[in-house]
């Protein structure tokens, strides 16, 4: 990760979960040629591991996009799902929120902003936009 | 002599092309089809040199006509004649093996020299579309929208809002609206407005 970037980490990490419970997770990224500061990388794949494994242990997805698109001055990354999805309201009391409101807090930490829009049935996306 | 089949849906184009071609001591026009299942019948059956041929037809576009020809006669040289300039539909018809590109903005004269130049076995582009661009563009980004993204376009043309089209699909509508947002980045444009009219132009379709 620290030698060859954030996208080639992020397509490994897709690759590895792919075939876990009939899981295909997919990357779309646009204009990442260009390496981040290097505790961002770090953070930002952090996150985006622990969403993916969310997804994996909750989701019961077959399929999950993670979109990473640098729009010059920020990083929008949005990991959608087909799975399960959730009441985001609910979350606060379950496990998996406690998951989320530390990413949450990380996202914060790097003045970033982290949307939930998930409904049951109907799968979940993530929406992150991070500073860059 | 070259012998050239012109596939096209606008019948007026193929009759002016048709007789202006047809001037040429050395072109002569041996078929024209309205959709690219004619244009498949008539390239088994004539055998021409060169096809000049639409992307948008009906029944079967440019890129998979031009595929098929290029199957069955490797040895046809094929002119794409179109409207699109944008990166996708360039990449996908030189994959499919064209070998010219010319835009509907080009005079016919520059058909006429496009024509003789992939006759002798040249390519020949339009000035107006960036043929290197297209290969340093391949290994930076794929440019390539998702399913999801292409389903957002198609009712961004129908004038959806984002409310709208979050309804439809069942998702949120910040992931409409990012998605909306991604797509203008990954596409190269410049606001929503042109992301409408880039989805009302049905330019999507030509991305892989």
């Amino acid at each position: 990760m620290a030698k060859d970037g954030l996208l080639p980490a992020v397509e490994r990490l897709s690759k590895n979960a792919s075939g876990i419970n009939n899981l295909k997770v997919e990357v779309q990224s646009f204009g990442l040629d260009q390496r981040l500061e290097n505790a961002l990388e770090i953070a930002i794949f952090r996150i985006i591991q622990e969403l993916v494994t969310n997804i994996i242990k909750h989701a019961k997805a077959t399929h999950a996009i993670v979109h990473l698109t640098n729009h010059d001055n920020k990083l929008n990354i949005m990991i959608e799902d087909n799975g399960v999805g959730f009441d985001p309201k609910q979350l606060p009391k379950t496990t998996k929120g406690m998951g989320l409101m530390s990413i949450d807090r990380r996202v914060e930490h790097w003045e970033g902003n982290l949307t939930i829009e998930s409904e049951l049935g109907n799968g979940t996306t993530i929406i992150i936009d991070i500073p860059v | 002599m070259i012998r050239v089949a012109i596939a096209e849906d606008h019948q007026s184009l193929i009759d002016g092309i048709k007789l202006f071609l047809e001037q040429e001591h050395d072109i002569e026009v041996v078929g024209t089809a309205n959709d690219g299942e004619a244009l498949l019948k008539l390239v088994k059956l004539k055998q021409p040199n060169v096809v000049i041929t639409d992307i948008r037809m009906p029944k079967l576009d440019g890129i998979e006509a031009t595929k098929c020809i290029k199957a069955i006669l490797p040895h046809t040289q094929v002119l794409a004649f179109t409207m699109y300039d944008q990166k996708a539909a360039v990449k996908q018809m030189l994959e499919a093996g064209v070998s010219g590109y010319l835009l509907k903005n080009s005079p016919l004269d520059e058909v006429v020299k496009a024509v003789r130049a992939v006759y002798n076995g040249h390519r020949y582009y339009d000035a107006n579309i960036n043929i290197e661009a297209e290969d340093n563009s391949n290994t930076k980004s794929k440019g390539v929208l998702t399913k999801r993204q292409v389903e957002i376009l198609r009712l961004v043309a129908q004038g959806k809002t984002s409310r709208e089209i979050a309804n439809e699909l069942f998702i949120g509508i910040h992931t409409v609206d990012t998605h909306r947002k991604n797509m203008i980045k990954i596409l190269g444009l410049h606001g929503k407005g042109e992301l409408m009219r880039f989805a009302i132009e049905a330019k999507y379709k030509f991305l892989p």
